[in-house]
This record gives C-alpha cells, sequence and structure tokens, in this order.
C-alpha cells in the first residue's frame, strides 16, 4: 500500500504543465483546491472533473500513475465517507442495524470521496510536474511576502524540497525494515488495532532512528557545499514568466469564473439544487 | 533436500513501464549441511532469491518447497517457516529497535511462538555463539559499535533456532576486522551447530574461502551451480557475469602464463601458499 | 607552509547523561599532525572508530579543533569568516551516496553548490556542465538520483564537489557502500582526476588495496597516527596492521607468509602482478 503514494512524487518527462513556471502551477494549485470546497454541486464537481482530466492529459503522465495514488489513501477516504454516512443527520434513508443513515449523509459521503480524490489528483499534478528544487524556488517567490511577517519562508521551502526528495528514499526503507522484520516473526496484519499499531513499533523505531541519522549526514553535506540558508545563494534557472505562463492564468481565470457561475445558478438547472448547506440540512 | 526452488520466475511490477523479470526460470536445490554461495552482479536478483526462500516475495510462476512442503500454499505457516530459515538483510543493524540487546534478539523467538522462558534461554545462546561480550547484553544497541550492531542483528535471527540461515552480504560496510569474525562466526556456526549456510557475497575471495559450492545469477538466470572450486573456472561465463575469479586463483593464472608451473584450479589463500612453498623450496 | 597542516591536532566529544552532566570525554582525535602538498594524493587508513573520519570533518571546518591548529592552503579554519572558502577550497564526499544527494534531478545537484556561493546563473550552468562532462554524467543530466547505480551517484557527489571548483577534495570512505565494481570505478576516477586536473585527494578508507597508488599512508589507531610513509613501507608492517583491525592486501600478505617461510621475496609487495614477477624471479634464482 505504501508503494502506492504518488504524492510528493516528481514524473519525469515534457510536456505543458512540466514547462509551466512553478509559481502559475501552485497558484493554480491554490485555486483549484479553493473552487472545490467552495460549492457542492453536481456541476461544478463534473466541471472541476473536467478540468482535471484536461490537466492530466496536459502533464503526460500516465493516467494509471494517478489512480494508484488513490489507492494508498483509499482508507481515509473510506473512514471520511463512514464518519460522514453515520453522523450527518437528516431523512433517514435505511438503517444498519440500529444507526439510521441520512440521505444527506450519503450525499455529502459521495461529495467527500470526489473532493478528496479531486483534491488529492490536483495536488499531485503539482508535484508530479515540477521539479522538487523548482517547487522549492517557486513557493519561496510565492510567498516572498510573508518575509515581511518574519516568516522564514526560504527555510520553510528548502526543508519541504527536502522532505519531498526523501520521501521516496524513506518509502524504501520502510519497505525493507517491514520486511525484514517480517522475517523475524513479526506479523503487521493480525490482532486488533492496538495491537496492531502495537507491531509496527519495530518498524517506527529504526525508521526514525535512520532518518535522523539522513537528517544529520545531509546536514554535513549541505554545509561542507556552502549552504548558509537563502543568504547570497544565487539560481541556475531564475524564475521567469513564459507566453505559456499568462496563457495557464487566463484559463485559470476563465475556470474559477465558470465554477462561480456554476456554484451560483446550479439551483435553476436540474438536479442542481445542492448548494452546501442546502444538502447537508 | 531442504529447500527447492522449482521453475520459478519473479516479476516486478507487471503492466507497468518499470516491469522487471527480477528471477527468470531459476531452479536450485539446497540440501542439509550445505554453506552455498550466491554471487552475482548488483540487480542479478540475488536478493529476490533469498526473500523468495524465507516466503517474502511470492513467485508468479513456479513453487518453492521447504522440507517437501510447498510455501506459498494457502494454510502453509510462513512465520514458522521464517524461524526455520533465518533470512539477515544487507545492513541489519538498521532493523534493530529495541531498549536493550537482550531484548531485541528475544524479538524473533517470541513472534514464531517460544515462551518468554525458551525466549530468553535462547537469546542467551545466540548472544554467545555471536561473542557478544556479556557486559553489552542489555545495553541499547545503539551505542554500540558498528561490528556489534550486526552481531547482534545476526544473534536475533539465531534465537530463532533456524535450520538455515541465509546471509545477504553479512560484511558489507565493516572494517576489514569486523568482517574477519563476522565470517569466523558464520563457519563456526556451519561446522558446531551443522547449519545450513547460504552466503549472498560480492567478495569472490570470501565465497572461495568458505564455500563448497556455488551459484551464478546474472540478469536474473542462474548461469552456474556446483563446486566451488569448478565453478570459478568457468573463467568466461563468469566475466560475461561481471565477476572476477579469487585473487590468487588470478595469480596463479599470470604465473601459469609466464610459464611457472602451478595448479590453475586452486582458489583458496592456503591451497596457494602451501604449492607456493612446494615449488619454491 | 604545506596546503593542509594539523598541528598537534585534538578533538574531544563529550557525553553528557540526561541532566546535562559531564558522563565521559572521548578523545577522538589525539595529537594529530598531518601534512599534505598541493596535488598530492594521500590515504587515512584505519579501522571503524580510530577517528579518520573526525579527523577528515575537521579539514572541511565542519568541526573545530579542541587543540591545535588546522590550515587548509593558509587559512585558520577557526576563523569564522573563512568557513565559506575553506569549504569551496576542500570539497569533501561522504560514504552514504543517498545522504549527500540535495537535489532531485542530477543537474540540479550539482548547481547547488555553485548556488550557494552566489554565482550568475550563465557561471552556474558552465561550471554544470564542465563537472558533468568531466564526470561523465551529462547523460544523466536530466535524470532522477534514485535511477542511478550506486557507482553514479558517487560521481554524481563528486561532480557536485567539483563544480565549486575545490582544490581538494576529501573522501570520507565514499566507496565503502559500494559494490566492488563500482568501488574499482570510482578509484581510478579519483585518481584521474588527482593526476589530470591536480586536485589533491584526501582518500580516508578501511581497505588498504584502496591506498596502494597513494603519494602517501597515514595509519589511524584510537585517534594517533600510528604509521606514516610511502605504501610500500608501511604495508610491510602486516602484524602491527592486522593488530588495529586492518589488513594487508592479499599480495602482501602472501608474500609476507611466503618470507616467513623462507622463501627469498623483496619486502614491500603490494600488488598480485609483481607477486607474479617476484615468484617468478625467485624460482629462477632457486634453480
Amino acid at each position: 500500500m505504501i508503494r502506492d503514494i504518488t504524492l510528493g512524487q516528481y514524473y519525469n518527462t515534457d510536456s505543458f504543465l512540466h514547462r509551466l513556471d512553478p509559481r502559475t502551477k501552485i497558484i493554480g494549485t491554490i485555486v483549484y483546491l479553493v473552487t472545490l470546497f467552495l460549492y457542492m454541486n453536481p456541476y461544478v464537481y463534473v466541471f472541476a472533473l473536467l478540468f482535471l482530466v484536461l490537466m492530466i492529459r496536459k502533464s503526460n503522465v500516465p493516467f494509471k500513475f494517478m489512480i494508484r495514488g488513490l489507492r494508498g489513501i483509499a482508507f481515509i477516504m473510506i473512514m471520511t465517507a463512514l464518519i460522514n454516512i453515520f453522523t450527518v443527520p437528516g431523512d433517514t434513508l435505511f438503517m444498519i442495524g440500529s444507526f439510521p443513515v441520512a440521505k444527506q449523509g450519503v450525499r455529502v459521503a459521495v461529495y467527500m470521496i470526489f473532493r478528496l480524490s479531486f483534491l488529492i489528483i490536483g495536488s499531485s499534478l503539482l508535484t508530479l510536474t515540477t521539479p522538487p528544487v523548482r517547487l522549492t524556488d517557486g513557493l519561496e517567490r510565492t510567498f516572498a511576502f510573508m518575509k515581511i511577517f518574519k516568516v522564514p519562508v526560504h527555510d520553510m521551502a528548502m526543508m519541504m524540497s527536502i522532505a519531498l526528495r526523501f520521501i521516496p528514499i524513506l518509502i524504501e526503507e520502510t519497505n525493507i525494515i517491514m520486511k525484514a522484520q517480517l522475517s523475524r516473526g513479526a506479523d503487521f496484519e493480525s490482532g486488533s488495532l492496538l495491537k496492531r499499531i502495537k507491531s509496527l513499533m519495530p518498524v517506527i523505531i529504526p525508521l526514525f532512528i535512520g532518518a535522523f541519522k539522513k537528517a544529520n549526514d545531509l546536514a554535513d553535506a549541505m554545509d561542507a557545499r556552502c549552504y548558509r540558508g537563502g543568504v547570497k545563494r544565487s539560481r541556475m534557472n531564475p524564475l521567469k514568466y513564459k507566453k505559456g505562463d499568462y496563457a495557464a492564468y487566463a484559463m485559470l481565470v476563465l475556470y474559477a469564473a465558470a465554477i462561480i457561475s456554476l456554484g451560483i445558478y446550479a439551483k435553476y438547472l436540474p438536479f442542481g439544487n445542492d448548494i452546501l448547506g442546502i444538502g447537508a440540512k | 533436500m531442504k529447500i527447492i526452488i522449482n521453475h520459478v520466475t519473479v516479476e516486478y511490477d507487471k503492466n507497468l513501464p518499470n516491469y522487471s523479470k527480477a528471477l527468470d526460470d531459476i531452479s536450485l536445490i539446497i540440501n542439509e549441511g550445505d554453506f552455498l554461495g550466491i554471487a552475482g552482479h548488483t540487480g542479478s536478483g540475488k536478493s529476490t532469491l533469498i526473500q523468495l526462500m524465507n516466503g517474502l516475495i511470492k513467485p508468479s510462476k513456479g513453487n518453492v518447497y521447504f522440507e517437501g512442503e510447498d510455501i506459498f500454499e494457502k494454510r502453509y505457516d510462513r512465520k514458522t517457516l521464517r524461524g526455520k530459515v533465518g533470512l539477515l538483510f544487507q545492513y541489519p543493524e538498521y532493523q534493530l529497535f529495541a531498549e536493550t540487546v537482550f531484548e531485541d534478539v528475544c524479538f524473533g523467538p517470541l513472534n514464531i511462538g517460544f515462551d518468554r522462558k525458551a525466549a530468553e534461554l535462547s537469546a542467551y545462546d545466540a548472544l554467545k555463539s555471536v561473542g557478544m561480550p556479556d557486559d553489552l547484553f542489555y545495553q541499547s544497541p545503539f551505542n554500540m559499535s558498528g561490528g556489534q550492531m550486526r552481531r547482534a542483528a545476526l544473534a536475533g535471527i539465531l534465537a530463532m533456532k533456524p535450520e538455515v540461515l541465509i546471509l545477504d552480504e553479512p560484511t558489507a560496510g565493516l572494517d576489514p576486522g569486523a568482517q574477519q569474525s563476522i565470517l569466523g562466526i558464520i563457519k563456526k556456526l556451519h561446522e558446531e551447530k551443522k547449519i545450513t549456510i547460504v552466503l549472498v557475497s560480492h567478495n569472490m575471495d570470501d565465497i572461495a574461502e568458505y564455500t563448497d559450492r556455488m551459484i551464478v545469477l546474472n540478469k536474473g538466470r542462474k548461469v552456474l551451480d556446483g563446486l566451488t572450486k569448478d565453478v570459478f573456472m568457468e573463467k568466461d561465463i563468469l566475466k560475461e557475469a561481471g565477476l572476477s575469479v579469487p585473487q590468487v586463483t588470478e595469480l596463479c593464472g599470470m604465473l601459469n602464463k609466464k610459464g611457472f608451473p602451478i595448479n590453475q584450479d586452486l582458489i583458496r589463500y592456503e591451497d596457494v601458499k602451501r604449492e607456493l612453498l612446494n615449488i619454491l623450496k | 607552509m604545506a596546503f593542509i597542516e594539523t598541528k598537534k591536532l585534538a578533538f574531544e566529544y563529550i557525553r553528557r547523561d540526561e541532566e546535562g552532566n559531564v558522563e565521559g570525554i572521548t578523545r577522538a582525535v589525539d595529537g594529530v599532525n598531518l601534512s599534505v602538498e598541493q596535488g598530492s594524493f594521500i590515504s587515512i587508513l584505519g579501522a571503524n572508530g580510530s577517528g579518520k573520519s573526525t579527523l577528515a570533518l575537521h579539514l572541511n571546518s565542519l568541526l573545530h579543533p579542541t587543540e591545535g591548529t588546522v590550515t587548509v592552503d593558509g587559512m585558520d579554519i577557526t576563523d569564522g569568516s573563512k568557513s565559506w572558502d575553506i569549504r569551496r577550497t576542500a570539497g569533501m564526499v561522504f560514504q552514504n551516496p543517498d545522504n549527500q544527494i540535495v537535489g532531485s534531478i542530477v543537474e540540479e545537484d550539482v548547481a547547488f553548490g555553485p548556488e550557494n556561493l552566489g554565482l550568475t546563473s550563465g557561471e552556474i550552468f558552465k561550471r554544470v556542465n564542465g563537472s558533468l562532462a568531466l564526470t561523465g554524467m551529462d547523460a544523466f543530466k536530466h535524470k532522477s538520483p534514485s535511477a542511478l547505480s550506486g557507482g553514479q551517484k558517487q560521481r554524481l557527489s563528486i561532480a557536485g564537489v567539483l563544480a565549486m571548483h575545490p582544490k581538494c577534495i576529501i573522501f570520507d570512505e565514499a566507496t565503502a557502500m559500494l559494490d566492488p565494481e563500482g568501488r574499482a570505478e570510482i578509484l581510478s576516477f579519483v585518481r584521474e582526476l588527482n593526476r589530470k586536473q591536480h586536485i589533491t585527494v584526501i582518500w580516508i578508507t578501511h581497505f588498504m588495496e584502496e591506498a596502494i597508488d597513494s603519494d602517501a599512508v597515514f595509519v589511524m589507531d584510537s585517534g594517533r597516527i600510528v604509521l606514516s610513509g610511502k605504501p610500500n613501507a608501511v604495508f610491510s608492517q602486516v602484524e602491527m596492521l592486522t593488530n588495529i583491525g586492518l589488513r594487508v592486501p592479499l599480495a602482501t600478505r602472501l608474500s609476507y607468509d611466503l618470507i616467513k617461510e623462507g622463501v627469498p621475496l623483496n619486502r614491500g609487495i603490494l600488488d598480485m602482478e609483481s607477486l607474479a614477477g617476484e615468484l617468478i624471479r625467485a624460482k629462477l634464482n632457486s634453480n
């Protein structure tokens, strides 16, 4: 399962999205994520899906790769859906044992699954098409204004890019340690939830110790290569907006406008009477 | 016949772009009392092969039998198998996790169903047989030297009382002194405790010195299998697999080429030394 | 003054318990005098825990001495204003390939050092391309480091250091985690760097075979330099080296054993080829 997490990985190829300036993609991702939370009606979601499919096609990243990423968080999605199904009150649809399941609950659960899937795929698109160092640059520049509030933007961006670089390595290490403990008779799959969590300790402890060692080594290696935070640091590829970026921003504005219009006017369309708030009541 | 590997193929990432065949139609019999060497270039399938014997990787085709039973049969108890076929991973010190060495060594036997007393007795025995000094038994495994951590990890496998012990590069990363002592321990386990040993190594001198029989893997296929001294005579096939012959064998070859009459089929240090003394004195 | 010089260098690790009280002091480096000429290839040998890595970290100003002095190209490593100059003068390649690669794309990783130096983007491009060409890594320019073999990852680490245009590179057990092929590949490449680019090399290892062609060898044990000199002189101390956890090259050991049994061979044999020559000579003489 842990192998399936695609969030945070970079997919090395060339595409329209790969060539965009990271700032464009960061702002695009933020706008997209915000639109997912604005409304809850089928038109908005269908349009958001269409936009997402278009972006995936523009990224040259295989569709299978994206779906694989969802498998990794299937558990979280199912949990969220279940919580919603059981806790949202409303018109009872049917009973599971003594628990009433409301029509509204099912509806929210369905939206939640779509929302989470779009959210995960949307944000993985950013990391899949942006090499971590470019991503860091982009974040640093996009949020540079926060430096006025004494936010250590450079350091945070650097930490993030390193975390991204080490995710695949740590995943690989987790696999190896799990196998090694399996071969010492460990059992991660049976018993109660508590027992299972306990059985993970022989994996988590070595993983952490290894991560600390890595962090130490890496800090030395960065020092040795004259790293001193953002001070005096220059760039091989300074960020520069190109034609594609302006086109992308234009598309983004159109997309956001379309979502907002659909959100407001969907209630006049068939099955559209379902804006967040109304649906849940 | 302790372990039988019957026409086994292992494929990774089927249907994906990075699809690869890690093992390609391999058959191998390991007999009780063998000291078997496995040699192969990085990526030749060595790790896959040994993880297969331990039940950690499933074959795509073919079967693996331990003492006449198919280890991938649904009802087969693989946990018990992992006690009987001990597998020491590469850099095993990164799997230590408990507060004391002793507690860590007890982990394996407790997992495979030893009661507390039996596990502790077995742990003492194992720590003694790897030459761990008594005063380190109750120390944290994380404050010890690399060589000692490696011994602790080996003891963790031995405490499960394995009949077959598989070692993946047990000397990697150690200094020469520690390398010698680990190899010495393994030799003693084979001679005194009659444990069947499978040794994976990059070092042809070590394979020549310690094993009786060896196999050579190249690109997932078994290209040589036989007595170690015979296998090292197949210079062309070895070269194709990216491997060399033991240094002393190379010396004999050089001497012969220059008309110095020495047996060409010597692979062990002491044999070459004796032969040279016979000729020169 | 020599290019790198340490005088009575000592470094102590202080171990503290949970309350911060001093539990014990380990003298990891103890009175080391080292002098390395510009352009030379020297090896520092020692078992694990002999203090060789602690010594190396001083040469890059990553550690500061408890006692004694260290100068690199005339600069005192404790002079804080010189840290960056020292680090770009004496670069460092570490043991674990994965733990020293910062970038997620080969080319970006090589650029990391020059970027920290604040060079212009044109200059960085030139240096990155130059380093990649020199290390034979151009073909992997746009690849992810995780797609590289161990040997290639270390080549990449070397390229990253070379892009800072150092005069010296310190290799701290840079081959310990590689397979024999990768080890041989890296060592021969570093020798070439030393010969053709005149880069001073400090090669730290516990494999004595790797030190055979050095201009000078320093052997460390418990923080001290216990042997130093030309490889063939140092390697002839077979027993002492074995006692401190090292293993002389097989050819050296075999010739040593044969001499002990009365075979008249020259001392100081380091590789199988010269041993073969010596044996043939001995055979001819005995006839």
